[in-house]
């Protein structure tokens, strides 16, 4: 089974020491949720994984093999949608990607239309990429690395534009990857997406500070936030004998049927 | 000071698209200390709107008024506002990297400031959370969520009548979160600033919002209270998408309990149980509100 592991990374960045011995895993079919505070290297973590940032010490592995810079079977999606557009066009900019993979081009107009379908931009399909909203370029940054076909996925934040609705059918795709073997990390500040989540990493300082399960997470005393409704209420009515299902399995439900 | 705009129409024009009315028929008024939350998903026209109220895009239509009355100054179809109006609006923008220019943060806060600025930049730092060792540290350093303390500082200093914050949360911690509302609180309360908040985190307004819009291309899909948002998701299910987890998962429970998986005993459970909590209706307490 092939991981994506931060062995023992150090990096300095001008003179200060953003990521501590960090040592994070992501497995294939795992959503790896990583928080901590503003500075605390998550970002950092991510450019490291990709392969973009090289570690002063320690190594990221892909497998056995030690990564000596970006790989294409791990995608990226920054916090900034602005950084990520190479082409004038929607669409062109979401097949960018396929086309440089060496995939045929019906392979990859294939591609593009499922994830243009799946992010509900169809309609953008030839907007200029400098006209649209903050919320349309993330989503079409999101399009983008979806057509890749990535084995791990990296979300630096990428659902903060996304109305609720649209975070949650986002999210809802990320779990739907994992069950085929995608490994995803996904950097939040927004607690509810922790639902989403098999295990959370903490970082604060450039350290990991917590690694272990979602449901605990909420119980550790560097812990941030309130319990989530959902998990709140779960817990509340597993104490009085009735079993609520795991969030995943009840989002699409729940936007489907909230929805009319 | 008072925010009022009557009948706003802004048209885009983009290659190949033509001609599209980014808003449309949109009105808005803000009291002096208060604030009003627009909701709306991507490019349904909420940093547009925000703009067309700063006078950074001139609409076709409709006008802008600022003031004690909302009539001092004013500004219509085609026109850049006065001079003493920009001095009063300030706006944090989406993507705070677009608004720093300073070498560093108190550079960039106190610019413009005269002599006085390197001790209000530092004031505003400190209140917008930024650590000191920072202060003078070089901005590209800085992480996204401290540059946005930086712009937050920059927007405050300048102590502005009008407050247009535009996902102003997006990429702050937790700690940075509150520190960012009991700032806008603070100048909303005490200065008597009108506040406009773009938001896809229905949770961090409502408690605090006087009226929340609702916009769908360009167009007003609700506008009203915060607590008949809920009931107006159940006539237009469209509304759905933009509001609390909480509430979609009522609206969900309400609409279809024996389609619920793992089937309907734990719906009706739950159904109660959002029922049977401290802020069932609005996501709301009476501590936050003004």
């Amino acid at each position: 089974m092939v991981s994506l592991a931060a062995e023992a990374v150090e990096l300095r960045l001008g003179g200060s020491v953003v990521l501590d011995r960090v040592s994070v895993r992501v497995c294939p079919g795992e959503v790896l949720a990583v928080v901590g505070p503003n500075g605390s290297g998550k970002s950092t973590l991510l450019l490291v994984l990709k392969g973009v940032l090289a570690a002063d010490r320690g190594a990221v592995l892909l497998g056995d093999e030690v990564l000596q810079g970006p790989d294409p079977s791990v995608g990226l999606v920054l916090a900034s949608p602005e950084d990520q557009g190479v082409s004038p066009l929607v669409e062109d900019d979401v097949a960018f990607g396929p086309e440089n993979l060496g995939l045929p081009p019906v392979k990859v107009q294939a591609r593009v239309d499922r994830v243009l379908r799946e992010l509900g931009l169809e309609h953008l399909r030839d907007t200029p990429v400098h006209t649209l909203s903050g919320g349309q370029a993330q989503k079409v940054a999101l399009a983008s690395v979806l057509a890749m076909g990535a084995r791990f996925l990296l979300l630096d934040e990428a659902t903060a534009m996304l109305s609720p609705g649209e975070r949650d059918g986002f999210l809802d795709r990320v779990r739907a990857l994992a069950g085929e073997g995608v490994g995803v990390v996904l950097v939040t500040h927004d607690p509810e997406e922790l639902l989403w989540a098999h295990r959370v990493v903490g970082l604060e300082r450039g350290k990991v500070a917590y690694d272990g399960p979602v449901g605990a997470f909420f119980a550790w005393e560097g812990c941030p936030w309130p319990v989530p409704d959902y998990e709140a209420l779960r817990r509340d009515l597993a104490e009085a004998g009735v079993a609520v299902p795991p969030w995943p399995e009840t989002s699409a439900w729940v936007r489907g049927a909230a929805a009319g | 000071m008072m925010l009022r705009a009557r009948d706003l129409r802004v048209v885009r024009r983009a290659p190949g698209r033509g001609e599209v009315a980014a808003l449309c028929g949109v009105s808005v008024s803000v009291a002096a200390g208060e604030l009003v939350a627009v909701l709306g998903a991507p490019g349904s026209g909420k940093t547009t709107l925000l703009e067309a109220l700063a006078g950074l895009v001139a609409p076709e239509a409709g006008e802008v008024a600022l003031g004690k009355d909302g009539s001092h100054l004013c500004w219509g179809a085609g026109e850049a506002p006065p001079a003493s109006a920009r001095r009063r609006i300030g706006f944090l923008f989406q993507e705070p990297e677009r608004q720093l220019f300073g070498a560093t943060a108190a550079e960039d806060v106190g610019w413009g400031l005269g002599s006085a600025g390197g001790d209000l930049a530092r004031n505003a730092l400190a209140r917008a959370g930024l650590a000191p060792d920072l202060w003078e540290a070089p901005l590209a350093s800085l992480s996204r969520g401290e540059r946005r303390r930086v712009a937050l500082a920059g927007v405050l200093v300048r102590e502005p009548r009008v407050l247009l914050l535009d996902e102003p949360a997006v990429g702050l911690d937790p700690a940075g979160q509150a520190l960012l509302w009991q700032e806008v609180d603070r100048y909303r309360t005490q200065r008597g600033a009108a506040v406009v908040v773009a938001t896809h985190r229905p949770d961090e307004v409502l408690a605090r919002a006087a009226r929340v819009l609702c916009l769908d291309a360009g167009r007003f899909a609700f506008q009203g209270a915060p607590d008949e948002l809920l009931p107006a998701a159940r006539r237009d299910p469209s509304l759905a998408g933009l509001l609390p987890a909480r509430w979609r998962l009522r609206l969900a429970l309400a609409a279809a309990p024996d389609e619920a998986p793992g089937g309907p005993s734990w719906a009706r459970a739950a159904l109660a149980w959002l029922d049977s909590g401290p802020d069932h209706s609005p996501p709301s307490s009476a501590a936050n509100r003004s």
